[in-house]
């Protein structure tokens, strides 16, 4: 069974009348040691539905699912003490901006050991030693003398660092690291994902890494999912979800790297922009800047199934070819 | 106005040596410290030309496009257009200078005024610099509107009725009205969506030719770079650690902090990937930079000859390379 099960995970605000749905029926599966993938642009839903997960999402946000399940348990019947023990604990989040994770009153040192009180307990010494080997373990030089650093005093690069000791102090199952590199310089990205994926080997931890960069999740995840507009659009391998996309959404976020257009003058493009809270089309949400769409696309909504051993949610599948020939089954992979 | 029209066989934009240091305070009884943002950083730049400016964030790439537009005074150095230095011109003359070099800003969402709409923010600078009445000051606003690719009933909104995407295109438009020979674009796609980002590098590209402008493109994503830029600097802690062509600099980058940076960046295509050493520690602050070379501490070449004595730039396969090792390395 699989360590993270979330079955039609959707996520409303607004109006109980005329909802806004940030994630729309998305389900997916992680298992120990592994790492999946999510990308999409802003406003696919991508943060938000692993906010869902942790039960970050605070009123007026609704949470619903048809279950939403960690190690077994179900995270949404659980009392609210009980999701608090294993969010934070099983399950560590990292946070985009590492300079806002954390608090500027207090030192690195007071953070981390906040968190290992909560949920560990121990002594005061047994925990200042555990924060001395995490600070260790996240490469930071000279651990002793920045465990009394104040955040102001770190570079972006420490920050994340810090940030990522906080979210394995207290071994968890789980990560979902949320943009982790987005605020930082491409040699410190490349430092971080290393250290994320050689803390997740380590230990056998579940990663899910939510990106925007489609280039850092093919070198970085096992799986791949696309998200757009809320909706779960393909999922599948990494290693060929981007060498023959299925979506005419993943065929064209490819397009339109610079690095697929190198000799061509200029790049591809999407036409307009990812649909808002008051112009989502009636029939599927890309229909409107799909170069494939038909009559049917814009009036009937298409479901998620299986395609050559993806998920899709599409009508008309890519084949081999990148043609829309295809035909998707019922079933999900 | 003589300073604005091209000269033969002189640039359009060249910089000479320019340096700016900041003079930071580092608490009470303690003396000052010298921040050396930009330390002698040369180029030129031709017509309707794109250099790219690269390199990681603290490295000086901002402080240069403030330098050139004359937003700042540099401490020393030359900035000259078509010749001419700018630090000689009167501040009359400095007024048409700053006509001709516009700036794109990195985030569209604090660049915009909020309270002024579309109409008034482009209107502006062609108040400021122009002598026209109101109805040509409106056509003008609305042809470039056009060009830009915004709608004209888009007029009288406000900045936050648009994305981020229109919202670049309006900072483009506000860049362009004035006709400027170069803009400085400081990382103007980074925080936009990938299909965002491809409609806005198509654009600015048909802008470019359309106008004839020259740009000066700050950013720090390569392959972006790659795409849209004739030649490549890549600057190390307020130097110029690499300076050549484009093609030339991807196919076979010279200096090991240039191969580092390209090695870095995440690849889709297995066979596009880099292989180098990944770099380690962060870059040194610019209070109190390393003896020698300034990326002695991080690179895997570095001897005591480069902790000791700072390479200068020179020739090496027709780019110029500030690294003691080039010909050992490449």
């Amino acid at each position: 069974m699989a360590l993270l099960e979330v079955k039609n995970l959707t996520v409303e605000f607004g109006s109980e009348d005329r909802p806004f749905r940030a994630v729309d029926n998305v389900s997916y599966s992680v298992d120990r040691g592994e790492v999946l993938g999510i990308v999409g642009e802003s406003g696919s839903g991508k943060s938000v539905s692993s906010l869902a997960v942790m039960g970050l999402i605070d009123f007026p946000g609704r949470v619903t699912a048809d279950s939403l399940t960690f190690d077994g348990q179900d995270l949404l019947t659980m009392s609210p003490g009980k999701r608090r023990a294993i969010t934070g604990k099983d399950i560590g989040m990292i946070f985009q901006d590492p300079m806002s994770a954390l608090n500027p009153c207090f030192t690195v040192e007071a953070q981390i050991m906040e968190a290992l009180k909560v949920h560990e307990g121990g002594s005061k010494k047994e925990r200042r030693e555990r924060t001395l080997d995490l600070l260790n373990q996240v490469g930071i030089p000279d651990p002793k003398s920045r465990m009394t650093a104040y955040p102001h005093q770190l570079s972006g690069g420490m920050s994340q660092r810090i940030v990522i000791a906080m979210a394995i102090a207290c071994n968890p199952r789980l990560l979902i690291a949320d943009e982790p590199t987005t605020a930082l310089d491409v040699t410190i990205q490349a430092q971080i994902i290393d250290l994320l994926l050689k803390l997740q080997d380590d230990s056998d931890m579940a990663l899910i890494l939510i990106t925007h960069d489609l280039a850092l999740v093919s070198e970085a995840a096992d799986r791949i999912q696309v998200m757009y507009a809320g909706q779960l659009f393909e999922s599948g391998p990494a290693d060929s979800i981007f060498a023959a996309p299925r979506h005419p959404y993943t065929q064209a976020l490819l397009e339109a790297l610079p690095e697929r257009s190198e000799g061509h003058d200029r790049l591809r493009t999407i036409p307009g922009v990812v649909p808002g809270q008051y112009d989502r089309p009636a029939g599927c949400l890309l229909a409107p800047r799909c170069r494939y769409a038909n009559d049917r696309c814009v009036v009937e909504r298409p479901d998620v199934g299986a395609y050559n051993g993806r998920d899709v949610r599409c009508f008309y599948p890519l084949d081999d070819h990148g043609q829309p020939t295809g035909q998707t089954t019922g079933e999900t992979v | 106005m003589s300073f604005l029209d091209a000269k033969p066989g002189v640039p359009l934009l060249e910089s000479d040596d320019l340096v700016r240091h900041y003079e930071v305070s580092r608490g009470l009884g303690k003396p000052s410290a010298m921040v050396k943002a930009l330390d002698g950083v040369s180029f030129t730049l031709e017509a309707k030309k794109t250099l790219a400016v690269v390199g990681e964030s603290g490295c000086g790439k901002s402080t240069l496009g403030r330098q050139l537009t004359l937003i700042e005074k540099p401490s020393a150095g030359q900035l000259k257009i078509n010749g001419e230095a700018v630090g000689d011109l009167s501040d009359k003359e400095a007024k048409l200078f700053r006509r001709t070099v516009q700036m794109i800003f990195q985030n569209p969402y604090g660049s915009l005024n909020p309270r002024k709409k579309v109409g008034q923010i482009l209107g502006e600078p062609v108040l400021l610099n122009m002598d026209l009445g109101r109805k040509e000051r409106e056509e003008r606003v609305r042809d470039t509107m056009a060009k830009v690719g915004l709608r004209p009933e888009f007029y009288g909104r406000y900045p936050h009725m648009f994305s981020g995407g229109q919202r670049q295109r309006i900072a483009i438009a506000r860049a362009l009205i004035l006709e400027p020979k170069v803009i400085v674009a400081d990382e103007p796609v980074s925080a936009l969506d990938v299909s965002v980002q491809a409609q806005v590098l198509n654009l600015m590209m048909d802008l470019q030719e359309e106008m004839n402008v020259a740009y000066v493109f700050i950013s720090h994503d390569l392959s972006v770079v790659r795409h849209i830029a004739d030649d490549v600097m890549v600057m190390y802690l307020g130097r110029v650690a690499e300076k050549g062509p484009t093609e030339e600099i991807f196919a076979k980058p010279l200096h090991p902090y240039t191969r580092a940076l390209l090695a870095s960046a995440p690849k889709i295509d297995p066979a596009h990937r880099v292989k180098a050493e990944p770099l380690t520690g962060e870059l040194p602050s610019p209070i109190n930079p390393p003896s020698g070379c300034a990326f002695h501490k991080r690179c895997p070449f570095a001897t005591d000859h480069c902790a000791q004595v700072r390479p200068e730039l020179r020739m090496y396969e027709g780019r110029e390379v500030a690294c003691h090792r080039v010909e050992e390395i490449a």
